[in-house]
């Protein structure tokens, strides 16, 4: 019981924080690289705001996903919009982002630990399992804004203009899509959600410089996994990704309970390097 | 696309002397880790670039490195071989790796290739550190030192052990650079610029991807897998973070930085970064011999926020890539261009002139 809500939380945290880096990948087909970054800048600003301003920690969270929605505008605005055919230069900009947070993160965290105050108090008792408030507010409302995003792709003008420029850039923009503001909504949408995922993990894991890796590693993985194009797909590999992160620490100790998941992860992809639920992606 | 001789293996020579000579007066054991750690990332990012010639970026690369640094040091320490034996062991090792890894992701192209390795080193490098006869967590300690080795050799020729370990590092280095080179520049180098440019025409002619694939990432391997046997008895204990993605990564900003068109612009990305990146060690060791109270003081200062200087790599990184398309190798060919471009600008107005003043 407790292993399937560990599950279930990890997985929907990672589709949350995978989203945005889906968006991208799909709709301007390029990586970025710095997402994980992002979610940690998104994690460290609401602790700076619930820790050292006193802000409540709903407040602090929108209010980080706010500014990181405007980090992600301007992303797409000096880094995907001019430089879209040019895999090199978008690696080079991110890793000098990922350089830029990762010594923020050095700087602040030093060797203290730090970790978001909780969203909610207790325990809860279901079906003889006690599992803490905590975690059902994460899953609650990852759930929530996940459902809201998958509306916003699958049913609204915005996500069937998002479908077409996935597909064809420039046809879309012949039957008079501008595709530029659509990239920059979803870029903003996408790094909005990675922050709300970084607030949440922050409260559960705590927050540390190296967090953004390891999640830029877990991002990657599920959405290579997962395939070009495919929304549905992020949501199975995401929870798969949980489990497997879930289960083998349990068994192994130290790092080898995180080596199996990516070693398992590198022998899918060689048998379905495309992915197991999307499109290959030219490039 | 001839070139004169001469003119291609200047800016080499320039590299080679300034190799040689510096580490003659520069003599402290500062600067010559700061040497030693550019001569290292140097022949990192070449071989690097060997796999690249194919069309495909490798995110595996500082994992063999890894794998050489970890089959050297295991060896030594655990089974007391010689160091004249584990290094060029810890180099077949890497190769060995490289080329079972490299058989199945020699089908995967551009993107997903990368991912791919990208995955793979991170998994090689994780179950290396969850292994216990690697020193786990904590890394491998007590290797044998090159310094301490090469002793008897130094006092011979009245030099300290260390510098007489840079120069083993940098002839090996010299050797493993002019095998790239020569790699890169014979029949096959070009084979696998055609398979870069199109897999399928080159297939038709008779060129098999897969053999001319592993050929590439067994070279490169072997060098970086050298290159961290050397280090492992070099720096005598080693630890897996030092040999994660951030290594790669860095790797391929170094590429990226000099300029992945040309052979040499991978090694001038190794030492500007290498540089930027020591910078406060680099004035530390500067001030020592300066007597300007200044420069002393500035200096200090740096040595105190030295936690800043990230920032300062992450600027030139920004910098390249917002005004260099091509690197610093690269700044050349763009001013030529936009002088040509100026000077076809210049005619065309003149034409104008001419047409305006017979009209």
């Amino acid at each position: 019981m407790n292993i399937l809500i560990n599950t279930l939380v990890l997985g929907i945290m990672y589709i949350l924080a995978s989203l945005g880096f889906a968006f991208i990948f799909n709709m301007l087909g390029t990586i970025n690289l710095a997402h994980g970054s992002l979610y940690m800048v998104g994690a460290y600003l609401c602790y700076y705001l619930c820790a050292a301003a006193g802000v409540n920690n709903w407040v602090a969270m929108v209010i980080a996903a706010v500014v990181l929605a405007a980090v992600g505008l301007l992303l797409e605005r000096v880094m995907f919009r001019p430089f879209l055919a040019n895999f090199d230069r978008i690696v080079m900009i991110s890793v000098g982002l990922i350089t830029i947070g990762q010594t923020i993160a050095n700087i602040l965290t030093g060797n203290k630990a730090m970790v978001i105050p909780t969203y909610a108090k207790g325990i809860t008792t279901i079906a003889g399992t006690s599992i803490s408030n905590e975690r059902l507010v994460t899953f609650g409302v990852g759930l929530v804004l996940l459902l809201i995003a998958l509306y916003i792709v699958n049913y609204t003008a915005l996500g069937r203009q998002m479908e077409a420029v996935s597909q064809d850039r420039l046809g879309a923009a012949l039957q008079g899509i501008n595709i530029n503001r659509v990239s920059a909504i979803v870029c903003a949408i996408g790094v909005a959600l990675a922050a709300v995922a970084g607030c949440f993990m922050g409260a559960y894991l705590g927050l540390s410089s190296n967090m953004g890796d390891t999640m830029n590693l877990r991002i990657l993985m599920l959405v290579m996994l997962a395939g070009a194009g495919s929304m549905n797909g992020i949501l199975i590999t995401g929870t798969v990704m949980g489990f497997l992160d879930v289960i083998f620490p349990l068994y192994f100790a130290g790092n080898a309970g995180s080596a199996i998941p990516i070693a398992i992860i590198v022998v899918l992809l060689l048998i379905k390097p495309e992915g197991f639920f999307g499109h290959e992606l030219k490039m | 696309m001839k070139k004169s001789g001469f003119k291609t293996s200047l800016p080499f020579l320039i590299l080679l002397v300034a190799f040689i000579a510096l580490p003659m007066f520069l003599n402290s054991r500062s600067w010559i880790d700061i040497f030693v750690t550019i001569v290292f990332n140097m022949v990192a990012a070449v071989s690097l670039r060997v796999i690249l010639l194919s069309g495909n970026l490798s995110f595996a690369q500082g994992c063999f490195m890894g794998v050489g640094a970890y089959t050297a040091g295991m060896l030594a320490v655990h089974l007391g071989l010689p160091m004249w034996l584990t290094i060029p062991l810890g180099a077949v090792m890497a190769t060995l790796i490289g080329l079972i890894t490299g058989w199945p992701f020699a089908r995967l192209k551009t993107v997903y290739f990368s991912m791919g390795t990208m995955f793979m080193g991170q998994a090689i490098m994780l179950l290396i550190s969850a292994w216990k006869a690697a020193g786990g967590a904590q890394g491998l300690n007590r290797i044998p030192s090159l310094s301490s080795e090469l002793k008897g050799v130094a006092e011979l020729l009245g030099v300290k052990g260390y510098q007489a370990a840079y120069f083993v590092i940098l002839i090996l280095a010299i050797v493993s650079l002019v095998v790239m080179f020569r790699f890169e520049h014979c029949r096959i180098g070009a084979t696998l610029r055609a398979l870069a440019q199109s897999e399928d025409v080159a297939a038709s002619i008779g060129v098999n991807p897969t053999f001319y694939r592993l050929l590439a990432v067994g070279v490169a391997c072997f060098f970086i897998g050298l290159m961290g046997g050397v280090q492992a008895h070099y720096m005598t204990s080693i630890s897996y973070s030092s040999y994660s993605m951030n290594l790669t990564l860095w790797l391929i900003m170094y590429m990226m930085i000099g300029g992945s068109g040309k052979f040499i612009g991978p090694m001038v990305g190794a030492i500007l970064i290498t540089l930027v990146e020591g910078v406060s060690n680099l004035l530390t060791s500067l001030s020592g011999a300066s007597n300007s109270e200044a420069f002393v003081a500035f200096s200090r200062w740096i040595g105190e926020n030295s936690a800043y200087t990230p920032f300062l790599t992450a600027a030139v990184l920004l910098v390249v890539a917002y005004l260099l398309p091509t690197g610093l190798v690269g700044i050349p060919d763009t001013i030529r261009a936009a002088k040509a471009k100026r000077a076809e600008m210049r005619e065309i107005e003149a034409m104008m002139k001419e047409g305006g003043d017979n009209a």
